[in-house]
């Protein structure tokens, strides 16, 4: 195992930032803690790579117990939100710190150093920039530029806070592909975090969803997005409709849908689904509702449709072109809503809003 | 994207420029700078100019004068190298660490500057004075600091530690936390992340307020003469020189040293200048 945490504690003040976590990346892995700001996620971050203590709780890299070990020792590549790059050297220099600071005995000759930082702008994609200041690079080039640096000193993990979090979407996307090709050609392990889902989920191989210091979930992204653990998380990762329902029985009545058999203790029950796992069928099929509106987005229609007896704004179904044309509705129309697929959650569990 | 434009087609014109009132601001500016600062300077020049050329050199030649200016310019760089160093650290405590009296100290800085010189160099005089409490502690170690240069630069000290502390504190604030982070993931000790990236960052501020405090020490005169004791040729520094000739109505003899001070100032400060742009350029560099 790459990094391994147990037991983690951190508070700030009465602020309770990290309660218990727990959680272990495989070598070669690339892992992403998405939460809502304030979850405590960066301050985990930040604890793993040294540059904050924790309370209480242990830290592994490379299998070794790395608590106590100070901050310059951990052989952990850290890149910041905001780049951190050193203003007053070049891109060259700036990749050339890490080998540069070396005690003298483990430092590379100067000709080591420089093949290696031209190797790494090579790999970067900055080879023409080396000997310009960060001030004169674009958002997605400073932070290739810190990327190249951490990766200079050749660290076991790799950690990087939202790297992508103030750059331009398009420049996101497109760097968010390339660390992932990085990562697959380098074969080093890394974690990074994240509070857009779509960016955890197109990058890495597992998730970790966090809310108020503590961990809900952890899973490959499916499992995550397919079978999330707690509401919040169903919230947290993708759009969630939420509809009255109650258990009485073992019987679980969703509006006045059929009953189904669902264990558990009576009460109320949060029932949550999906936009694309609303299905729209004929008067009679479903719980009767009224269609309020229809928009094209892209490749989906969305319709609204306001329930009977529903309580709150219209549910909004999300259905591919085709499925719609096979069936079109307009505003007016009464029809049956039926779910292929929902989830329920104890009424009393936090969550939901959150992010 | 200029050349995208149809330019040519446009007739051409002086270039507009985005912030108005250049010059207005650019005419008054060169206005108050001859009213304040050039037309009294110039003044001296020209009452220096009725010495004629031969009397002004045995003026500034003469020993007393060259000791005067000697005293003046090396207590003040030696008083300003201190407070380079001492300011750092003032600096560095106000924006590291949070302590109880942390604003209070930070106001504590400023006290010199709103301190009428005169009263501050009888304080340090009586603190210093053999028999006072600090002058008491060195004498026994054999250090005498009233009327001597070293009680000038203790003035010197006190005058102009607040242009330090004042010229680095908002650098040292505005440093960015994470940059030095960045330094240690990498590897660097707290010695190397000073040294290589918070040095550099607050250098030019600390030239500047080097110079400032050097020039402010140059023409300290309040607390000076309290504590210098001004014995002709030991410690007597050229601004009291000055004035005593001008109680002696040699005007033109107190200008021509007047003018000594000035032109030395200058080539000081403008060096200094240079230093600046050039560590500005140079001081980056540090794997080549």
């Amino acid at each position: 195992m790459s990094i391994a945490v147990e037991g983690i504690r951190k508070r700030f003040g009465d602020y309770v930032a990290l309660d218990d976590v727990a959680f272990e990346v495989q070598t070669g892995q690339l892992a992403a803690i998405l939460g809502p700001s304030g979850c405590g996620k960066t301050t985990l971050l930040r604890i793993i790579a040294g540059l904050e203590t924790p309370d209480a709780g242990r830290v592994f890299l490379q299998g070794r117990e790395a608590t106590e070990l100070p901050v310059a020792r951990r052989r952990v590549g850290f890149v910041f939100q905001h780049y951190a790059l050193f203003k007053h050297m070049t891109v060259f220099d700036n990749v050339a710190f890490g080998l540069a600071v070396r005690p003298r005995r483990d430092r590379p000759s100067r000709a080591t150093i420089r093949a290696k930082v031209e190797e790494l702008l090579a790999l970067v994609q900055l080879e023409a920039e080396a000997g310009r200041r960060p001030t004169q690079l674009s958002g997605g080039q400073r932070q290739r530029v810190a990327l190249a640096r951490a990766l200079a000193v050749e660290p076991e993990v790799l950690l990087l806070d939202e790297p992508f979090g103030a750059l331009d979407t398009q420049v996101r996307q497109e760097l968010r592909r390339w660390l992932r090709r990085l990562h697959d050609a380098l074969h080093f392990t890394s974690l990074f975090v994240t509070h857009d889902q779509a960016e955890a989920f197109e990058v890495a191989d597992s998730v970790l969803v966090m809310s108020r210091g503590r961990i809900e979930q952890r899973g490959t992204p499916e499992e995550v997005y397919d079978a999330p653990a707690t509401a919040f998380v169903h919230g947290f990762v993708g759009t969630t409709l939420e509809v009255p329902a109650f258990r009485s029985g073992g019987q679980l009545a969703i509006g006045p849908l059929p009953r189904v058999a669902d264990p558990g203790p009576d009460g109320e029950v949060r029932v949550v689904v999906r936009p694309e796992d609303l299905v729209l069928g004929g008067v009679g099929t479903g719980w009767p509702g009224r269609v309020v509106r229809v928009r094209m987005v892209g490749p989906l229609v969305h319709v609204d449709v306001a329930l009977d007896g529903g309580t709150g704004d219209p549910l909004v179904a999300e259905l591919p072109v085709e499925r719609y044309r096979a069936g079109p509705v307009a505003a007016g129309d009464v029809v049956g809503v039926r779910f292929s697929r929902y989830r329920a959650y104890p009424a009393n569990a936090h969550g939901g809003g959150g992010g | 994207m200029a050349a995208v434009l149809p330019v040519a087609t446009f007739p051409a014109r002086t270039p507009r420029r985005v912030l108005p009132g250049f010059g207005l601001s650019l005419g008054y500016t060169i206005l108050y700078l001859s009213l304040i600062v050039l037309i009294p300077l110039v003044a001296i020049f020209t009452k220096t100019a009725e010495l004629g050329w031969d009397r002004f050199v045995h003026v500034i030649s003469s020993p007393r004068v060259v000791a005067a200016l000697a005293l003046s310019f090396g207590t003040a760089g030696v008083a300003a190298l201190f407070n380079a160093f001492a300011g750092l650290l003032v600096a560095w405590v106000l924006t590291r660490y949070d302590f109880p009296a942390r604003r209070l100290v930070d106001a504590l800085v400023d006290l010199p500057f709103a301190l009428p010189t005169a009263v501050a160099g009888i304080a340090l005089t009586a603190v210093y004075a053999p028999n006072g409490p600090l002058g008491r502690l060195l004498g026994a170690l054999g250090i005498t600091v009233v009327y001597t240069p070293l009680g000038i630069v203790a003035a010197l000290v006190f005058i102009g530690l607040p242009f330090v502390v004042r010229m680095v504190q908002p650098v040292l604030e505005e440093l960015d936390r994470e940059v030095e982070e960045a330094a240690r993931t990498l590897g660097a000790g707290p010695r190397q992340v000073f040294a290589r990236i918070v040095l550099p960052a607050v250098w030019p501020a600390l030239l500047t307020g080097f110079a400032l405090a050097f020039a402010r020490g140059i023409g300290e005169y309040g607390s000076v003469i309290f504590i210098a004791g001004n014995m002709p040729m030991r410690s007597e520094i050229a601004p009291l020189l000055i004035v005593t000739k001008l109680e002696q109505y040699e005007y033109a003899s107190a200008t021509a040293i007047a003018v000594v001070m000035l032109v030395i100032s200058f080539v000081l400060l403008l060096a200094i200048n240079a230093l600046q742009a050039w560590s500005q350029r140079r001081l980056s560099g540090t794997a080549r």
